[in-house]
């Protein structure tokens, strides 16, 4: 089965084709010649492999078998290592959507020394490998033309430069924003947001608050709106590019240095035994399943993962919404080398399917499919936190991935105590006899161990 | 006077777009950011070559009276900033 990638449609030079498991890139015939070039380029083949995605020209049987499928002309296939999880730049902490933004700024750079450009800036050709940044879209490449000016630099400043100064200035995460227009943030609207003490740096005077303002000047005079476009020369393009380059490195988030559930995993109230008895029941489940790919939901700073990964998990997608423990886990895995890609979802709203034709960017549930779940203490953040039902919940859950490993924890538990102080009971079939009825509904239950000594309860599950 | 600051800004980056050049076609870079980067590429230029020359003079410096080899900074860490 051929079918183009519904995110891959901007650029009539090719397209991502995906047959399978294995990903292609068709070629129009214009842009062969130089597509080529830029497989042999020195700076491609230095990157290829760490930071620019392993990619080779198809075999004839493979390009007759891809090409024959879909309308067009493509005189060249590519196929490209396949990444093995797609991730947004609206799911990244800040300090992966900071390393995009660097990779991006160095590789164009590189790219320009042996006499290539790039042509757009999109935060979405990058993506993840653990918390390594890889740069995907090998079509961005084109021969530098001399006076070029930097063409993706509005869209450079949209999807990579504005969100990372919203939370630097301002310490407001932009995940959210970010997901709300898809693209990035406006700078018009940034440029309104900003604190005032922003308007004294050189970098954001020029790229956010000048561009704002030139933006609706043009805006205002649609007549004066095309101009004769001269040349830029390439000092000012790597001047410029360079400049941008030690702005974004000196970015830090603003806001994160203290979160609550960052700090939870400090000032928690688990007796050390209990937790050791939950790592038992974690370590065991994943030396049994040995997951390729793990979701660790309500991550956390990823403890759990770096153990999973210990116990023989390929790797894992850690997701939380707290975004101090999102920088905590990816911390943790810059440190220990972990194939762990902490990303930022709120699980009563995941990232649905959005964009042109609502299946451009896809939902996290369609795109991420691991092998195995483990989620401790989520559940009764879903039922009691958010009043989602019961089964409903747990049913979420166990959809996730066909294997897996949910705590339930009782109503006597202190935290849910907590949450359940300043509010009515109206949770009457939240018990552990109706958890075990309800799952047992949905899958076969493996195993069942006592987690803590307030009788949380560790069940996995097969389905 | 800000108003007029920017006007003179507009007008000196429009001055400096001369020829025409063709863009790649597929992405609009947008009107604003191709004469903002006309404005600050100047800068950016004129900052590169000021820290070549200052590199210069630090080299002339160091080894004309110091310690030879002393000089950390880069040409990367003194580019336009």
């Amino acid at each position: 089965m051929t079918a183009f990638d519904p995110g891959s449609f901007r650029d009539p030079a090719g397209h991502v084709v995906r047959q399978g498991d294995r990903v292609f890139r068709v070629v129009a015939p214009e842009r062969a010649e130089e597509t080529r070039a830029v497989l042999e380029a020195p700076f491609f083949k230095r990157r290829t492999g760490t930071s620019i995605v392993p990619t080779w020209i198809a075999s004839a049987r493979d390009r007759v078998s891809v090409t024959s499928g879909i309308e067009g002309n493509f005189p060249l296939v590519l196929e490209h290592e396949r990444i093995e999880v797609v991730s947004y730049p609206f799911e990244w902490p800040f300090s992966l959507l900071k390393r995009a933004a660097e990779l991006h700024l160095e590789i164009h750079l590189e790219a320009l020394e042996d006499g290539f450009d790039l042509s757009d800036s999109s935060a979405y050709n990058v993506q993840f490998a653990g918390t390594r940044p890889q740069f995907i879209d090998i079509l961005s490449f084109r021969r530098y033309r001399e006076g070029a000016y930097w063409a993706g630099y509005k869209q450079f400043c949209e999807e990579f430069l504005a969100p990372l100064l919203l939370t630097a200035c301002r310490g407001v995460p932009f995940n959210d924003w970010y997901r709300g227009g898809l693209s990035g943030l406006d700078l018009v609207s940034l440029s309104k947001l900003l604190p005032l003490r922003s308007r004294f740096s050189l970098q954001a005077q020029m790229h956010v608050f000048m561009h704002a303002r030139l933006m609706r000047r043009i805006r205002s005079h649609e007549g004066g709106a095309a101009v004769k476009q001269g040349k830029l020369p390439l000092a000012s393009l790597k001047g410029i590019l360079r400049g941008m380059l030690s702005f974004v490195r000196s970015l830090q988030p603003r806001g994160l240095e203290s979160t609550y559930w960052k700090d939870y995993e400090l000032n928690n109230s688990y007796l050390p035994e209990d937790a050791e008895r939950k790592r038992a029941a974690v370590r065991a489940f994943i030396e049994r399943e040995k997951p390729d790919l793990l979701v660790d939901v309500g991550c956390n700073s990823g403890d759990f993962s770096e153990l999973s990964v210990a116990a023989g998990a390929g790797s894992s997608v850690g997701v939380d919404f707290d975004q101090g423990a999102l920088e905590a886990a990816v911390s943790r895995a810059d440190e220990h080398g972990l194939p762990l890609l902490p990303l930022y979802q709120d699980l009563t709203n995941p990232s649905a399917s959005q964009g042109w034709a609502a299946s451009e960017r896809g939902g996290f549930v369609e795109r991420v499919r691991p092998d195995a779940v483990v989620a401790l203490a989520v559940l009764h953040h879903l039922i009691i936190g958010k009043n989602i039902p019961f089964f409903a919940a747990i049913k979420w859950l166990v959809d996730l991935a066909p294997k897996g490993l949910l705590e339930f924890v009782p109503k006597s538990d202190p935290m849910v105590q907590g949450m359940l102080a300043h509010r009515g009971d109206i949770f009457p079939h939240y018990t552990e006899t109706n958890f075990r009825e309800s799952l047992s509904r949905l899958a076969r239950i493996t195993s069942e161990v006592q987690s803590s000594a307030s009788g949380r309860r560790v069940f996995t599950y097969e389905r | 006077m800000l108003r007029n600051a920017y006007l003179m800004a507009v007008l000196t980056g429009i001055a400096l777009l001369t020829s025409t050049q063709d863009a790649y076609a597929y992405l609009d870079p947008g009107t604003a950011s191709l004469i903002l980067q006309g404005i600050i590429g100047g800068i950016a230029a004129a900052a590169a070559v000021a820290a070549a020359y200052w590199l210069r003079v630090k080299h002339f410096f160091s080894r004309t009276f110091g310690r030879g080899g002393n000089s950390c900074i880069t040409a990367a860490e003194t580019d336009n900033e």
